[in-house]
C-alpha cells in the first residue's frame, strides 16, 4: 500500500477541529489538578510562574507539535513515526528519528490505558449520583470508604469486589472504541461537537450554583465560597522563591495543554498544508485556559472551603485530586437541594473532559496502524480497543499495589517530557529554525512574534531539560529504585514497567516491519501529497 | 476586601481572567473575521 496515494481523512470544519483539539487538552486535570496545584503553591502567586510557563513552554511547544503534525501529514504520516523522520535531511537520520518516534505511540497509548480507567470512575459516579447509590454518606470518611471499596482497595459494605468497576471500565473502553472506529470527522469531531458544548454548559451551571451558595453554615461565616476563592487567589509571595512552585507550574502547563502526548501531532496531520495553525492552535490553548483557570478555579476549591472550612480543604488538597473530586465533591452535592442532579452534572462534565482526551491519546496508534501497517480503520480500532482492555485489566486489579501510579510516572510524566524534548530538538535544531519558522507561519491567520524563534530554539528545550533533570533527581531516582515501597508492591511495580516495555517493543518491531514493507521511508519534498 | 479576598488577590484574579477572556475572545473573533475574508475572496 502506498500511504501518500491513499486518501487520508480530513477535518470537516474548522470549529470541529478547534473543539476536538480543545477536547484533547481539556481533561480531568483542568477541574481537579489545577485548583489543587494553585492552592498548594501560593494561590495568586502561582499564576506568575504559570503564565510564564504558558508563554515560554506551553504555547511554543503547542505550535511545534501542530507544525510537525501538519508537515508530516503532507507526506501521508499521521504520527511521530514518519513525521519526525521528515524533519531530518538524510535517510539514515530519518530512520533514527523514526525509531525515536516510538515514544509518540507508546507514551500516549500507555497513558490512555490507565486514563480510561480513571475516566470510567467518572462515568460510574455520574450513574451512582443519579441513582442515589452513595446517598446518606455525608462525611468525608464515609465517602472515602465508598471510593476505596469501589476501587477494590478493600472489601466493605459498599462493594465486595471489583465487578462494578470492571463493568464501567469495559463500558468506557467500548465507548472509546465506538468513537475511534468512526474516524476523524464522523467520530472524534462529532464527539467534540457534542461533548465540549455540554461540558461548558454543565460547568457554567455548576459555577452559578456554587456561587449562589454563599455561606452554607450561618454559624461559621468564615466558611464561604468567596473565602474559598480568596484561598485560591490571595498571593503568598514566599512561594515565588521556591523551585517547587516553578516546577509545579511548568508541569501543570505541560499536562493541561496535552503536550508530548503526540495527539496534537496526529490531529494536525489531518490538515491541509495551507490551513492555519498559528491562530487555531492559540485558540485551542486559550479555550483550555478558560476551562482551567476560570471554570476549574471556580468550582471545587471554593465550594470545598464553603462546606469543609479552610483547614480541612487544605488537608483534602494535600490528599490529592481524587480525594477532592470523588470524595469531597459528592459529600458537598449531597448537602445541596437536587444534589443528585448536580453530582451527575459534575461527574458527567469530568467524563466528557476525559473521553475527549482519551480518544485523542488513542489517535497516534490509530494513525500509525492505518498509515504504516495498512490496517483498515475498523481493524486498527479493534487493536487499540483490545490493547486498552487487555493492558487495562492489571490497572483495575492491581490499583492498590501502586500499578497505576507507576504507569503514571513513566508514561504520564517522564515519557511526555522526554518525547516533547525529542520533538522540539528535531524541529528547531535538526529541521532548522529557518525551515521550522516557515512551516509554522505558513497559512497563518495571525503574525507570530519573532521572539518565539529564540524561545523555541533555546528557552523551551532548556525548560524541558530542567524539568527532566529536577524531576529525575527528585522523583525519578526514588521511583526507579522503589525506595520506601511496600515489599509486596514490588512485583506489581515491575509488572507495570514490563507492560510499558512490552508496548514499546511491539511498537519498535512494527516500525521495523513498516520499513521492510516500504510504508515508512524518507521522502523528498517533491513527494508532498496533493490536497 | 471582598470576604477574605484581599487587594492583591483581586488584582491577580482580574489580570488572569482578563488576559484569558480577552485573548480567547480575540482568537474567536479573528477566526470568524478571517473565515469571512476567505469566503469573500473565493
Amino acid at each position: 500500500m502506498n500511504p501518500e496515494k491513499q486518501a487520508r481523512e480530513m477535518w470537516a470544519t474548522r470549529i470541529g477541529l478547534i473543539l476536538a483539539m480543545a477536547g484533547n487538552a481539556i481533561g480531568l486535570g483542568n477541574f481537579l489538578r489545577f485548583p489543587v496545584k494553585a492552592a498548594q503553591n501560593g494561590g495568586g502567586a502561582f499564576m506568575i510562574p504559570y503564565f510564564i510557563a504558558l508563554l515560554l513552554l506551553g504555547i511554543p511547544l503547542m505550535w511545534v507539535e501542530w507544525s510537525i503534525g501538519r508537515f508530516g501529514g503532507q507526506f501521508g504520516y499521521g504520527s511521530s513515526v514518519g513525521a519526525l523522520g521528515q524533519l531530518t535531511k538524510s535517510r539514515r537520520a530519518a530512520m533514527i528519528a523514526n525509531f525515536f518516534g516510538f515514544l509518540g505511540i507508546t507514551v500516549p497509548l500507555a497513558f490512555a490505558i490507565y486514563y480510561t480507567y480513571i475516566e470510567s470512575w467518572t462515568l460510574a459516579y455520574s450513574f451512582f449520583s443519579l441513582t442515589s447509590q452513595y446517598s446518606g454518606l455525608l462525611s468525608f470518611e464515609e465517602m472515602s470508604k465508598f471510593l476505596i471499596g469501589f476501587q477494590g482497595k478493600e472489601s466493605n459494605i459498599h462493594f465486595t469486589g471489583l465487578s462494578v468497576a470492571l463493568l464501567f471500565f469495559i463500558l468506557t473502553v467500548g465507548l472509546n472504541y465506538y468513537v475511534i472506529e468512526r474516524g476523524i470527522s464522523k467520530g472524534i469531531e462529532r464527539l467534540a461537537k457534542i461533548a465540549l458544548p455540554l461540558l461548558f454548559i454543565f460547568a457554567i451551571i455548576l459555577v452559578i450554583r456554587i456561587w449562589t451558595i454563599g455561606t452554607p453554615d450561618p454559624l461559621k461565616p468564615e466558611n464561604s465560597v468567596i473565602n474559598g476563592f480568596a484561598y485560591l487567589w490571595n498571593p503568598d509571595f514566599t512561594y515565588m522563591t521556591k523551585a517547587s512552585t516553578w516546577l509545579a507550574a511548568a508541569g501543570q502547563i505541560f499536562f493541561t495543554l496535552s503536550i508530548g502526548t503526540g495527539s496534537i501531532l496526529t490531529y494536525a496531520s489531518y490538515l491541509k498544508h495551507k490551513d492555519d495553525i498559528a491562530l487555531t492552535g492559540l485558540t485551542t490553548s486559550m479555550t483550555n485556559e478558560f476551562a482551567e483557570v476560570i471554570l476549574g478555579g471556580s468550582i471545587a476549591i471554593p465550594v470545598a472551603v464553603a462546606f469543609f472550612g479552610l483547614a480541612q480543604t487544605e488537608q483534602i488538597a494535600r490528599g490529592g485530586t481524587f480525594d477532592l473530586g470523588f470524595v469531597a465533591m459528592p459529600v458537598i452535592f449531597q448537602n445541596m437541594p437536587f444534589g443528585e442532579i448536580f453530582g451527575m452534572l459534575w461527574f458527567s462534565l469530568l467524563f466528557f473532559a476525559g473521553i475527549t482526551s482519551s480518544v485523542a491519546l488513542c489517535s497516534p496508534a490509530m494513525a500509525f496502524l492505518q498509515d504504516q501497517i495498512g490496517l483498515t480503520r475498523r481493524k486498527a480500532a479493534g487493536v487499540v480497543g483490545a490493547a486498552l482492555l487487555f493492558f487495562g485489566l492489571p490497572v483495575v486489579f492491581f490499583l492498590k499495589y501502586g500499578f497505576l501510579d507507576e504507569m503514571d510516572f513513566w508514561a504520564g510524566t517522564f515519557g511526555l517530557v522526554l518525547f516533547a524534548l525529542v520533538e522540539v530538538v528535531l524541529f528547531s535544531w535538526i529541521f532548522g529554525m529557518k525551515e521550522a519558522w516557515k512551516e509554522m507561519t505558513s497559512g497563518a491567520d495571525i503574525r507570530i512574534p519573532g521572539i518565539f524563534k529564540f524561545i523555541i530554539k533555546y528557552i523551551s528545550p532548556l525548560y524541558l531539560v530542567g524539568l527532566l533533570v529536577i524531576w529525575g533527581y527528585q522523583d525519578g531516582i526514588p521511583i526507579l529504585l522503589m525506595k520506601d515501597r511496600n515489599p509486596q508492591d514490588i512485583p506489581y511495580l515491575w509488572s507495570a514497567r514490563l507492560m510499558i516495555l512490552t508496548i514499546s517493543a511491539v511498537t519498535i518491531y512494527l516500525i521495523w516491519r513498516a520499513y521492510k514493507k516500504g510504508t515508512l521511508s524518507y521522502k523528498s519534498r517533491t513527494e508532498i501529497r496533493e490536497d | 476586601m471582598i470576604g477574605n479576598l484581599n487587594l492583591s488577590g483581586l488584582i491577580f484574579v482580574t489580570l488572569a481572567w482578563g488576559f484569558i477572556i480577552g485573548t480567547t475572545v480575540f482568537c474567536f473573533w479573528k477566526i470568524l473575521y478571517s473565515e469571512k475574508q476567505k469566503k469573500s475572496t473565493n
